[in-house]
């Protein structure tokens, strides 16, 4: 239900430790089952992974991955109703009606306003009829008195995510639950929960500073690429989803071999590998659709876009770069440390403790990492500091990441942290599984995990060098600025104006 | 954001064996059918140890991985921020990290903790301050050592405490970016009011006020062992790390710490409604009022939880969601909070929503309505097993890792609750009725006495906020960024000779009452000014009323153009039509008002401004002596006098030009007599050391008569 962005982090466990740790089970019918059993406390973190995002969806229908993910959690069949068989047939009328009135209202200053009236008063008729037999809210109630925690699911540009943990006990309850979802997902109060998803994006997009630079930014970064287009979806894309697109998106793509179960805490591993069996194996494995094709020109300049919002500066630069298993993408994941990773990183010393921005982040990988992907830089100047300022003095330290090679001290450093957090990592159940089913489904195998570290450990100062002067060009880089919307008025740009 | 978000600190606070309860009666539902293994799970508990300097520890081993964490909390709080230095414990928090030890330079500091994947960090929250230390297990000995000395010796280096400063003010300027950040900063000033250290922010002037002074003071007053407790886990040996622990606290002695008074907040239920315009499409809307001063034995604790859950605390399950959200698809965001704090706050009680514009009344009315069911009607049974359900069976989240378990008992401690507390939790919670449910919702939710804050577009609301009550106005104002260079403190040396230099100008320039019997200039000049385009030549008239009016007509080979200021607000005036300038451009305009020779020189000889003398430089092959003034802007104005003429040759100041900061230089020369008065005929302008413009004066009248309507406001 949130909208996430998940990026190729550093982080995650002692490399042996994980190696002996998990246990990975494939079942006939495709699904790749992971497990770490872990018995601090009597809690598990079964989590499942669907190589479905928003890259995958067709032209018309945008939005479509995120808001399945919210229409799944309205139950089944058997859950969230008290007579499907009825409600069925009044839910097949609600689409009919919904679609007519959504196309009129695409029509903007054509439509009619009647037929709108119309549309809407025998749409609400229907609603109501429908809601006699639903139970709203049931499926999350089941989990919330069984005591869950962090039950939610997230939706990325490469995959969706289904999450919860649990008492350990009640690790069968979620195979049920879960299967049956699978199985039997019913679409109910989908026109409801569109509001909600359109109240979702204004919150996050239209009425957030940030929310509202990052969109623009990548619309403006990827001009072929799926990759540009908001997981959310455009509003004009919002008001055209339904049910029928939500199912036809759920049956292409929500298979058990396009799926990752990732269960970690308190189980027994042979007795889990049975139970999902039970519950998951007889559901068949299906042809996929071919991944994405479309590959994103190569940049032929720089583009700089402004975005006018009644907030300060903030500004965003990203460079085109490979994704995995290029090698190039594992020595920028060293850069980035180089750059932001805490207090003695250059962009902390440089920008930072100079006053120049309040804040300076590098992060490789936005806003996926299924396809070729963004090395992305944010900041916020510190007045009287401008955007202008804070480019300077970020693309001073890319210079020197071109000219000057890494001193070993910085690299050991960084291999020390990345060991640290290998063994950090593992004392969390909910993060180890998002972790391995991260890996997964970017890397197509979890052990990228144990061979990033190895990478990590066999790039030179010069690969750095190397890299660097590859991507790090202006032709190669979109900045965009957050600016204030009053324009300000000199006599430069008035004569420029009315030129 | 996360202020709203956070999970009320009790959740997970509790108990021992977990029982299954009983299913809801709906209809038969395969997962009915399942059955449980009941859970059975001791967590551990954490020894509690003292040192011999009085220090609470918490300790419990851990053996799973080779890591090391300590999370301590220390006895003070920003509550105890003084008034005109609101920010200092935050501020103070974290300089003793950033600003290095007095052996350790912070670089130094940095270098060794990150070169060992270690960290160190002090933070501050109302009531508590925070300190921690994460290491591997091999580097504990090391770890220690640095974790005491930044707390017992903070340098508090003077640039770190200036880097500090800057991003609070920083911050402060971008608190409005966000609504929810905006909404709740108001919604708390209105519940606490100002006489409250819980209704306080942080100012630009108060953080501008804080020394390192005072960052010591703070520091020696709060930071003692015996007002510190340590939570202590993961791969270590307890005997042993005693032995460590006090070995690095040795010398660091107890003492008394005479807190200030905290005033008792004054709780009322006055209802308001106060909005702040933005032009965004969705509303921010906060609706509470203060909340209940949850105490170690306050005997509505339990009922309070389940009924707050219900409302709105309780995620998906809760009615706000299921209303607002699920059922009306108001909403993304809805739910209610309940925060609690440690002693002397009632806290707040407050449901949360954002609604499209044109959807808030209905949202806001829908909330209030499901406020007010709450105390008219009984829970039904299934919404009250289910939620005590969930807060029984997730209870054992509160146990998933030894760090929560031993945090959590060190808080409990801090609190003063019984430690007892956690092995009746979920007994107590079993117990709670629907009628409890209903008699603490009457008791403690107050419908009539509701805070109202909103932040959105008004001119597209569904219906009007009067609805709800009489609606308050709240501007947002937002801190112009601070002078990039501020006037230093001159010596008394200096402003004497400052005093001195003004008047031999004064005297060059005509002497002071020639200068002031001049009312009106109305001056021509021709100027060639670099554009984007290239160079561009333009006539240029200039209307001057003193004091403070200007109007500039200029005629490019684009056409006519004029700036008009009246002395506070300018506007450009074009062929199409005239626009006010933005805020920005005024300011840099009423500076130049302001540096206006004549005008300037008079201020400067007749105001106690200060006037520093700065030193010699050659300008041009000529000596001139530097003086420095403050412009209305705060930023300084450097005027170059010439020690031949005593006439100015140069000024030197820093403006901001469509957003981007630039060094100006203006040089004057040719000073020609005009009715008694020098005037500088010709004037050159420089932007970042490379020439933009240069004029030359054709002719100058004084006190002639100008219209008035030159400087009106166009239509």
């Amino acid at each position: 239900m949130l909208t996430l962005f998940l990026v190729l982090l550093p982080g995650i466990v002692s490399a042996q430790n994980l190696e002996e740790r998990v246990v990975e089970h494939i079942y006939p019918n495709g699904l790749k089952l992971l497990m770490i059993e872990r018995h601090t406390s009597p809690t598990v973190a079964p989590y499942i992974l669907f190589k479905a995002g928003s890259v995958d969806e067709s032209d018309d229908s945008h939005g479509i991955a995120h808001m399945l993910e919210h229409m799944l959690f309205k139950g089944t069949k058997t859950i969230g109703t008290t007579d499907y068989e009825n409600e069925k047939v009044v839910l097949d009328k609600i689409d009919t009606i919904g679609d007519q009135l959504d196309l009129e209202r695409a029509k903007g200053n054509r439509a009619d306003a009647a037929t709108i009236a119309e549309l809407e008063e025998s749409l609400k008729g229907l609603q109501e009829k429908a809601e006699q037999y639903a139970v709203p809210g049931e499926y999350t109630e089941i989990y919330t008195k069984h005591g869950s925690t962090g039950f939610n699911a997230g939706t990325s540009v490469d995959f969706t995510i289904y999450t919860v943990e649990l008492p350990s006990n009640k690790l069968e309850l979620w195979a049920m639950l879960e299967s049956d979802r699978l199985k039997n997902a019913v679409l109910r109060q989908f026109y409801v929960e569109r509001e909600a998803v359109k109240e979702e994006r204004r919150m996050s997009v239209d009425s957030q500073p940030g929310g509202k630079l990052y969109e623009q930014f990548m619309a403006a970064a990827f001009t072929a690429h799926p990759y540009g287009t908001p997981i959310i979806g455009w509003p004009s894309d919002i008001a055209l989803l339904n049910r029928k697109k939500a199912e036809t998106f759920f049956k292409t793509y929500y298979a058990p071999n396009n799926s990752i179960m990732v269960i970690v805490g308190d189980i027994n591993v042979e007795k889990t590998i049975k139970l999902i069996e039970k519950y998951f194996g007889d559901i068949p494995s299906q042809p996929l659709p071919d991944e994405v094709t479309v590959k994103e020109p190569q940049q032929e300049g720089e583009r700089r876009i402004e975005v006018e919002f009644d907030a300060e500066p903030r500004l965003m630069i990203g460079f085109h770069k490979p994704t995995v298993p290029n090698f190039d993408d594992y020595v920028l994941d060293m850069i980035s440390a180089i750059l932001s990773d805490g207090r003695t990183s250059r962009f902390y010393k440089n920008i930072v403790e100079e006053s120049i921005a309040v804040s300076a982040n590098s992060i490789n990988g936005y806003p996926g990492a299924r396809y070729d992907n963004l090395f992305v830089i944010n900041a916020s100047p510190s007045s009287p500091h401008t955007t202008t300022d804070v480019e300077e003095a970020i693309y001073a330290q890319l210079e020197i990441l071109k000219n000057e090679p890494v001193e070993e001290k910085e690299f050991k450093r960084i291999l020390k942290q990345i060991d640290a957090g290998f063994i950090r990592a593992l004392s969390s159940n909910a993060g180890m599984a998002r972790q391995l089913a991260f890996y997964e489904s970017i890397a197509g195998d979890w052990r990228y995990i144990l061979d990033w570290r190895k990478k990590m450990y066999e790039i030179t100062p010069d690969d750095i060098m190397r890299v660097a002067n590859t991507y790090f060009n202006k032709s190669n880089r979109t900045v965009a600025t957050l600016v204030k919307k009053e324009k300000v008025m000199t006599a430069d740009t008035i004569m420029e104006e009315s030129q | 954001m996360n202020y709203l978000m956070t999970k009320r600190l009790f959740l997970g606070l509790l108990t021992v064996t977990m029982i299954v309860l009983s299913s809801l009666p709906i209809l038969a539902r395969p997962h009915d059918e399942l059955t449980y293994e009941p859970i059975q799970f001791t967590p551990p508990v954490p020894e509690v140890r003292k040192l011999s300097n009085g220090m609470t520890l918490y300790l419990l081993e851990d053996h799973e991985l080779p890591v090391f964490d300590i999370n301590g909390i220390v006895k003070t709080g920003t509550i105890y921020d003084p008034i005109d230095k609101i920010g200092l414990a935050s501020i103070c928090a974290s300089v003793m990290r950033s600003g290095g030890t007095v052996s350790r330079e912070p670089d130094v500091l940095n270098e060794e903790l990150e070169s060992m994947a270690a960290s160190v960090e002090v933070g501050m929250s109302p009531e508590y301050g925070s300190v921690s230390l994460s290491t591997m297990a091999e580097d504990i000995e090391k770890g220690l050592e640095i974790f005491a000395d930044v707390l017992r010796n903070p340098a508090f280096r003077q640039e770190k405490l200036d880097l500090r400063k800057q991003q609070a003010i920083e911050a402060i300027r971008r608190r409005n970016d966000n609504p929810i950040q905006l909404a709740w900063r108001n919604f708390s000033a209105i519940l606490y009011g100002k006489e409250h250290p819980f209704g306080w922010y942080s100012e630009i002037e108060t953080v501008e006020s804080i020394t390192v002074e005072d960052l010591k003071a703070f520091h020696s007053k709060y930071y003692h062992p015996n007002n510190i407790m340590l939570s202590i886990t993961g791969d270590f040996e307890t005997e042993q790390l005693i032995n460590q622990l006090e070995s690095v606290f040795a010398g660091w002695i107890m003492n008394d710490i005479d807190y200030p008074d905290i005033p008792a907040v004054e709780v009322s239920y006055k209802p308001s409604v106060n909005h702040i315009q933005k032009d965004l499409p969705q509303t921010t809307m906060l609706i509470g009022h203060l909340g209940i001063k949850r105490t170690p034995d306050f005997p509505d604790f339990f009922a309070l939880s389940v009924m707050n859950d219900i409302l709105g605390e309780g995620g998906f399950t809760s009615r706000l969601m299921k209303q607002v959200r699920e059922k009306h698809g108001l909403a993304y965001m809805v739910g209610s909070l309940m925060q609690t704090s440690l002693y002397t706050n009632p806290g707040e009680w407050f449901a949360y929503c954002g609604s499209s514009s044109e959807k808030t009344a209905q949202a806001m009315s829908l909330i209030i309505e499901i406020i007010r069911e709450m105390r008219e009607e009984p829970v039904s049974d299934e919404e009250l097993q289910l939620t005590k359900d969930s807060l029984i069976n997730s209870f054992v989240f509160g146990f998933e890792s030894s760090s929560q378990i031993a945090f959590q008992q060190m808080i409990l401690a801090y609190r003063e609750f019984d430690p007892d507390f956690l092995k009746t939790y979920t007994d107590n919670i079993a117990k709670v009725t629907a009628e409890d449910v209903q008699a603490v919702a009457e008791k403690y939710l107050h419908p009539d006495g509701l805070t109202i804050v909103t932040v959105g577009n008004r001119d597209n609301f569904d219906r009007p906020l009067s609805e709800f009550g009489t609606v308050n106005e709240i501007a947002i104002e937002q801190p112009e960024p601070p002078p990039t260079e501020a006037l230093p403190e001159g010596t008394a040396a200096d402003l004497a000779i400052g005093k001195e230099i003004v008047a031999n100008v004064v005297n060059a320039l005509g002497g002071i009452d020639r200068l002031k019997a001049v009312k009106t200039v109305v001056s021509d000049a021709r100027a060639s000014m670099t554009t984007p385009m290239g160079r561009v030549d333009v006539g240029v008239v200039i209307y001057q009323v003193y004091p403070g009016k200007l109007r500039q007509n200029m005629t490019t080979p684009q056409g006519e153009l004029s700036f008009v200021f009246d002395g506070e607000a300018g506007y450009i005036v074009v062929p199409m039509g005239a626009q006010p300038l933005p805020p920005e451009v005024s300011r840099s305009l009423k500076d130049a008002v302001f540096r206006d020779i004549i005008p300037l020189f008079i201020h400067l000889t007749e105001s106690d401004a200060s006037v520093q003398f700065a030193g010699n430089e050659e300008i041009n092959g000529e000596s001139t002596s530097i003086l420095l003034v403050k412009q209305p802007s705060g930023e300084t104005l450097r005027v170059y006098i010439s020690n031949d003429t005593h006439y100015v040759v140069k000024y030197a100041f820093r403006e901001s030009e469509q957003g981007v900061i630039v060094d100006k230089e203006r040089y004057y020369s040719d000073y020609r007599e005009i009715g008694g008065v020098k005037i500088p005929y010709r004037v050159d302008e420089h932007v970042n050391g490379n020439v933009i413009s240069e004029s030359r004066t054709t002719s100058v009248k004084l006190n002639i008569d100008v219209d008035e309507s030159l400087f009106e406001i166009p239509e």
